[in-house]
C-alpha cells in the first residue's frame, strides 16, 4: 500500500504527528508530576512475578475474564487484542507515511487477515458496548459521555481503516500481498471482499479521504486520551507491573512509628504514587462496587467512589500543590465526597480487590485513611475505641480478663508452652476461641483432633494476647505494633517455630504481617493442617452419624486473602456422611463477607441491612437442603449464628466450624 | 463562664482496670496487685472528657490533672496528657492514704494552681467511697455539685447539669466550684498517636504530702478482711414433658425451698 503522502503531504503528516505527540507528552508529563506528589514506595521486588503479571493480567486479560463477567470479559479482550494488532498497523501507517519505512510483515496476507478480523471484531464489540451503555445500563457502572466519545472514536477508527483498505484493493494501484500464511488464507481478506462495494471512479478519493480520516483520528485520540479514563490502556501496563507482590492480606507497616509525626493518609500527598496511579487507571467499570458487601447492604461505602474521589481530588488540588511543598490540602475523610462513614463501613473483605481487572488496591487506601482518623484525630467510632482500649488493657477486644484467657482449656490436659517447652506446634488460640463460649467449642474440637492425630502442641494460656488484627484494620497501627511485638517476644522466648491457628485473622496476621516486625514462623491454619493429617491417615473418623448436607461459607481471610479455598472443602468432603453444598454464586473467590472483618465485629451496623443477614439470605436462596453451614473462622461463626437467629432459621440450619464436624466423628480409642 | 482562659483542674485516681479479675492478696485485707493493669477510674475519665470538650470549644482553656497516689499513678497522668490535658501534677502518697488526706493534698495543689473549676469523678471505681470530691470542696470552702453530665458557660459563671431521676437539674454557679462528674455526653476520647508521643516527653512534676503541708492523720477506717464474692452456682433447667402444671408446681417449690425467693 502506498500512503497518500507524496511530497509536501509527508511534511504535513510529520508536523501533525509531532504536534499531537507534543500535546500527548505535555499532558502525560502533567499527570506524572501530579503522581510524584505522592509519597515514595518501592514496587520493584519480585521482578519475575511482575513480568508474569504483565503477560497474564495485562496481555492475557486474566482479571477481566472471570465470574460473572465471562462474556463482557471476552468482549473487552477482543477489543484489547485487536488494539494491539491495529496499533502495529498504525505504527506502519505513520512510519511509511512520513519516512517510507515499513513495519515487518505488514504486507502479507496473514497480517492483512488478522488485522481485518480484529477490525471487524472490534467494530462489533464497540457497537455492543455502545448499546449496552445506552440501553442496558449496567448497575453502578459510571455512564459518562466520555465513554460514548471513546467508543465512537474507536468505531470510527475501524470504519475508516476498513474503508481505505477496501478502496485500495478496488484501486488500480493495488499491489499484491506477500502470500505468507500459504493456503491458510486462500480467500480474500474482509477488506478485499468489501472492495466491490467501492463505487467505480471514487476509489482514489475514498482511499485518500479515509486514510487521512483514520490517521487524523489516531492523532486526535492521542491528544484526548490523557484526559480520559481511557488512559487505562497505558496506565494499566504500569499499574499491573507495579502491583503489590506482598501477600494480599498484609497491610503496609508504618516503619519507625515512634519517631514519625504524621500517620496515614491525611491528604493527597500521603498516598503513595502507586495509590495515585490506581486513580489514573480506574476504568469506572464498577466491578468493585458490584461485589462490595457494604454497598450491597445499603452502606454509603462504594469502593469505586473511594478510588475516584482520590483521583478527582488529585486533579482538583494537585496543580496548586506542585511547586509549593507547604500548600495545605483537604484531608480525605473531609473531602466533600468521602466521609468517615464510608471508610468505617469497610470489612476489608477484598471482594473489590479481587474483582478489579486492573489490579487497583482499595483496602490499603481505606486503611490509610482510617489510620489518619484514628491515629491523628482519635476519631474512630466510639465502639471501635472501646475495642481498642480493651485490647490495650486486657489484650482482647471484648475486655475479658487477661488472666482467664486460657480457662477454656481447663480440664482438657492441654499443656502451656511453659509446661511443654519442646512442643512442635504452638496453637495460637486467638481472642474469639479463648473467650467466646461458642468458639471455645471450636478450640476444644481442634485440641481433640490434634490429640487424636498425635500432634505435639501447646498453648500460651494467659501469656497470649490479641494478635492485633482488629487494631490494625481500625487504623490503629501503633496498637497493632505493640500487640505484635509483645506476641513476637513471647513466641521467640518460647523458641516457637510452628504455629497453628483456628482463626484466619490470626493466621493472616502472624503469617503475613509478623515478618514485617521480625516474627518469622511457619504458620498453618487448622483446616489445611487437618487436610494434611487426613492425607497422612493420622485422623480416622467413624461414619456412624446420620447423613447431612453442609454448606461451606468461605471466610475472606482464608479465601480471597490467602487463597485457601480447597483445603476446607477437602476436609468437609472427607467427613463421613457429609455432602457439601456451595453457596453459589457467592462462593470461593466471590464469597460474600460475614460482615465482621476489618474490625467491624466490634462496630455497630446501623445503616441498611446487616451484612450477615444478607449472607444468610444468600445461603437460604440456594435451597440446597443444607442443615448446617460450616466455615473456618470464629468471626464468621459468630455472625452466622446471629444471622440465622435473626432470620428465625436457627432450628433448620446450624452454623458450625468444619473442625467441629471432624471432632464429632473422631474415633475414640 | 469567664469568656476565655478558663482553668480546669481534674482530679483523678488510678485504679485496677475494669477488665481485671481482682483477687484478694495473701494478707486477706487488700487486693493482689501483681501484674494487673491499672487505668484511670472511669468517672474521672468522664471528668477529663467534659473538661476537654470545653477546651475543644474554646482553645484558650487549660486543663490540668492531678493525682495523689504511688509512683505508678504517673501512667494514669500520662494517659490524661495523651488525651489532650495540658499539664499534670503527681503527689506521691501511700496507696492506703485516707480520702481525707488526699482531699487535703489536692486542696493544697488547688491553692497553688488557682483553677477556676475543679472536677472529680463522682467516685473511684475501686473503693466507691465518693469521699474525696466533697471533702475537697469542704477543705477549700467551695460549693460542690454532684452527678454532673454537662457544663455550659453562662455569664460570669457556669451552668451545671446534673442527672436526676428521669431528667436533669440545671444549677447556676459562680466559679470556684467543685463538680463531681457522673458521665460525659461522648465517650472519653481515644488519644491520638501524636498526643501519646507528646505525653511521653512531658515533664510531670512530683510533690510529696509534706511539701504540700499535709501530715497524714491517723487512719479513721481500717480494712479488717476482704473476701471474694461467693461463686455463683449453676442454673437449673426444668424440662417440660407436656405436663405444664406439674412443672409450675415444681418451679414454685424450687423457688420457695431452694432459692428461698418466694
Amino acid at each position: 500500500m502506498i500512503p497518500p503522502t507524496q511530497g509536501l503531504w509527508a511534511i504535513v503528516l510529520l508536523v501533525l504527528t509531532l504536534g499531537a505527540a507534543a500535546v500527548f507528552g505535555y499532558r502525560v508529563l502533567g499527570l506524572y508530576r501530579l503522581l510524584r506528589l505522592g509519597r515514595d514506595e518501592a514496587r520493584i521486588d519480585h521482578p519475575w512475578r511482575r513480568l508474569r503479571d504483565e503477560l497474564v493480567v495485562y496481555l492475557g486479560q486474566r482479571k477481566l475474564i472471570k465470574r460473572p463477567y465471562y462474556i463482557r470479559g471476552v468482549g473487552h479482550a477482543l477489543i484489547f487484542w485487536g488494539f494491539l494488532v491495529i496499533t502495529y498497523g498504525s505504527a506502519d501507517l505513520f512510519l511509511r507515511g512520513i519516512v517510507g519505512w515499513q513495519m515487518p510483515l505488514t504486507e502479507t496476507v496473514a497480517y492483512a487477515w488478522i488485522l481485518d478480523v480484529f477490525a471487524v471484531a472490534v467494530l462489533a464489540a464497540v457497537v455492543i458496548a455502545w448499546m449496552r451503555r445506552a440501553f442496558v445500563r449496567p448497575p453502578r457502572m459510571h455512564i459518562v459521555t466520555e465513554g460514548y466519545v471513546i467508543l465512537t472514536l474507536i468505531g470510527f477508527l475501524m470504519l475508516t481503516l476498513l474503508t481505505f483498505e477496501a478502496a485500495w484493493f478496488a484501486s488500480a494501484e493495488r499491489d499484491s500481498l506477500l502470500n505468507l500464511g500459504g493456503d491458510l488464507f486462500r480467500t480474500k481478506t474482509p477488506a478485499e471482499m468489501l472492495a466491490s462495494l467501492v463505487p467505480p471512479g471514487a476509489e482514489r478519493t475514498l482511499f485518500v479521504g479515509a486514510w487521512w480520516a483514520h490517521v487524523g483520528t489516531i492523532l486526535a485520540f492521542a491528544v484526548y486520551l490523557p484526559r480520559t479514563k481511557h488512559l487505562h490502556i497505558v496506565t494499566t501496563l504500569f499499574n499491573v507491573g507495579f502491583r503489590k507482590q506482598t501477600p494480599r492480606g498484609a497491610l503496609d507497616l508504618i516503619d519507625d512509628i515512634e519517631n514519625k509525626e504524621t500517620f496515614g493518609a491525611a491528604n493527597i500527598r500521603d498516598f503513595s504514587w502507586k495509590q495515585l496511579l490506581d486513580g489514573y487507571t480506574c476504568t469506572e467499570c464498577g466491578r468493585c462496587s458490584d461485589n462490595c458487601p457494604a454497598l450491597a447492604t445499603g452502606k454509603t461505602l462504594d469502593p469505586q467512589k473511594i478510588v475516584l474521589d482520590i483521583r478527582d481530588q488529585l486533579l482538583r488540588e494537585g496543580p496548586k500543590l506542585l511547586g509549593d511543598a507547604k500548600a495545605e490540602t483537604t484531608a480525605p475523610a473531609h473531602w466533600v465526597e468521602t466521609k468517615p462513614d464510608e471508610l468505617w463501613a469497610c470489612t476489608t473483605c477484598a471482594a473489590c480487590v479481587e474483582a478489579c481487572p486492573v489490579t487497583i488496591e482499595h483496602i490499603d487506601k481505606i486503611v490509610d485513611m482510617r489510620r489518619s482518623l484514628t491515629l491523628m484525630e482519635g476519631a474512630a467510632p466510639p465502639e471501635a475505641q472501646r475495642a481498642m482500649t480493651n485490647i490495650e488493657r486486657a489484650g482482647n477486644p471484648w475486655g475479658e480478663p487477661r488472666e482467664t484467657r486460657g480457662d477454656w482449656a481447663q480440664g482438657l490436659e492441654i499443656p502451656t508452652f511453659a509446661e511443654k517447652p519442646d512442643a512442635e506446634y504452638l496453637y495460637f488460640v486467638g481472642c474469639a476461641a479463648s473467650y467466646d463460649r461458642r468458639n471455645q467449642r471450636v478450640a476444644r474440637a481442634l485440641a481433640a483432633i490434634l490429640k487424636s492425630a498425635g500432634v505435639s502442641f501447646a498453648i500460651l494460656g494467659a501469656a497470649e494476647t490479641c494478635n492485633g488484627d482488629p487494631a490494625r484494620r481500625m487504623g490503629n497501627e501503633y496498637l497493632f505494633q505493640l500487640q505484635a511485638q509483645q506476641n513476637i517476644e513471647t513466641l521467640n522466648a518460647a523458641a516457637v517455630k510452628k504455629v497453628i491457628t483456628s482463626c484466619p485473622h490470626c493466621f493472616n496476621t502472624i503469617a503475613n504481617e509478623y515478618p514485617q516486625l521480625g516474627g518469622n514462623y511457619e504458620v498453618v491454619h487448622a483446616l489445611p493442617l487437618v487436610k494434611k493429617l487426613l492425607d497422612e491417615k493420622k485422623i480416622t473418623m467413624t461414619d456412624g452419624a446420620a447423613a447431612e448436607i453442609v454448606a461451606y461459607h468461605d471466610p475472606c481471610y482464608l479465601g480471597r486473602h490467602n487463597g485457601i479455598y480447597d483445603a476446607p472443602r477437602d476436609v468437609l468432603d472427607a467427613v463421613p456422611g457429609v455432602t457439601r453444598a456451595e453457596i453459589a454464586p457467592h462462593n470461593r473467590e466471590r464469597g460474600f463477607c460475614c460482615g465482621a472483618g476489618g474490625g467491624r465485629m466490634w462496630m455497630e451496623e446501623k445503616m441498611g441491612q446487616r451484612v450477615n443477614h444478607r449472607r444468610v439470605d444468600q445461603l437460604l436462596a440456594t435451597k440446597s437442603g443444607a442443615t448446617k453451614v460450616a466455615s473456618g473462622c470464629p468471626y464468621c461463626l459468630i455472625m452466622l449464628e446471629e444471622g440465622v437467629g435473626a432470620k428465625g432459621v436457627q432450628e433448620s440450619i446450624k452454623p458450625v466450624d468444619v473442625l467441629e464436624l471432624v471432632a464429632a466423628r473422631l474415633e475414640t480409642n | 463562664m469567664a469568656a476565655s482562659d478558663v482553668k480546669f483542674l481534674v482530679c483523678l485516681k488510678q485504679v485496677p482496670d475494669s477488665t481485671v479479675r481482682v483477687k484478694v492478696a495473701a494478707d486477706g485485707k487488700s487486693i493482689a496487685t501483681d501484674g494487673i493493669t491499672w487505668s484511670i477510674s472511669p468517672y474521672d475519665e468522664y471528668a477529663i472528657e467534659l473538661a476537654l470538650e470545653h477546651k475543644d470549644g474554646d482553645p484558650s482553656t487549660t486543663v490540668s490533672v492531678v493525682t495523689v497516689g504511688p509512683a505508678r499513678s504517673r501512667d494514669a497522668l500520662r494517659q490524661a496528657l495523651a488525651m489532650g490535658c495540658d499539664d499534670a501534677t503527681l503527689v506521691i502518697a501511700d496507696d492506703k492514704a485516707s480520702g481525707l488526706d488526699v482531699a487535703k493534698a489536692i486542696a493544697a495543689v488547688v491553692k497553688g494552681a488557682k483553677p477556676d473549676l475543679v472536677l472529680c469523678g463522682k467516685q473511684a471505681s475501686d473503693d466507691d467511697q465518693g469521699l474525696v470530691g466533697p471533702a475537697l470542696a469542704e477543705a477549700l470552702g467551695w460549693p460542690h455539685v454532684g452527678m454532673l453530665t454537662k457544663i455550659a458557660a453562662a455569664g460570669d459563671g457556669v451552668e451545671l447539669w446534673r442527672e436526676i431521676e428521669g431528667g436533669h437539674e440545671v444549677w447556676s454557679s459562680t466559679l470556684a466550684v467543685v463538680g463531681l462528674v457522673h458521665k460525659s455526653a461522648k465517650e472519653p476520647r481515644y488519644p491520638s498517636l501524636p498526643g501519646i508521643m507528646k505525653a511521653k516527653k512531658k515533664e510531670i512534676p512530683e510533690k510529696d504530702l509534706a511539701a504540700l503541708g499535709v501530715t497524714p492523720g491517723a487512719p479513721r477506717a481500717e480494712v479488717i478482711a476482704m473476701e471474694p464474692p461467693p461463686q455463683r452456682g449453676g442454673g437449673k433447667i426444668l424440662k417440660a414433658d407436656g405436663d405444664v402444671k406439674a412443672l409450675a408446681v415444681e418451679l414454685a417449690r424450687l423457688l420457695h425451698e431452694e432459692a428461698k425467693v418466694l
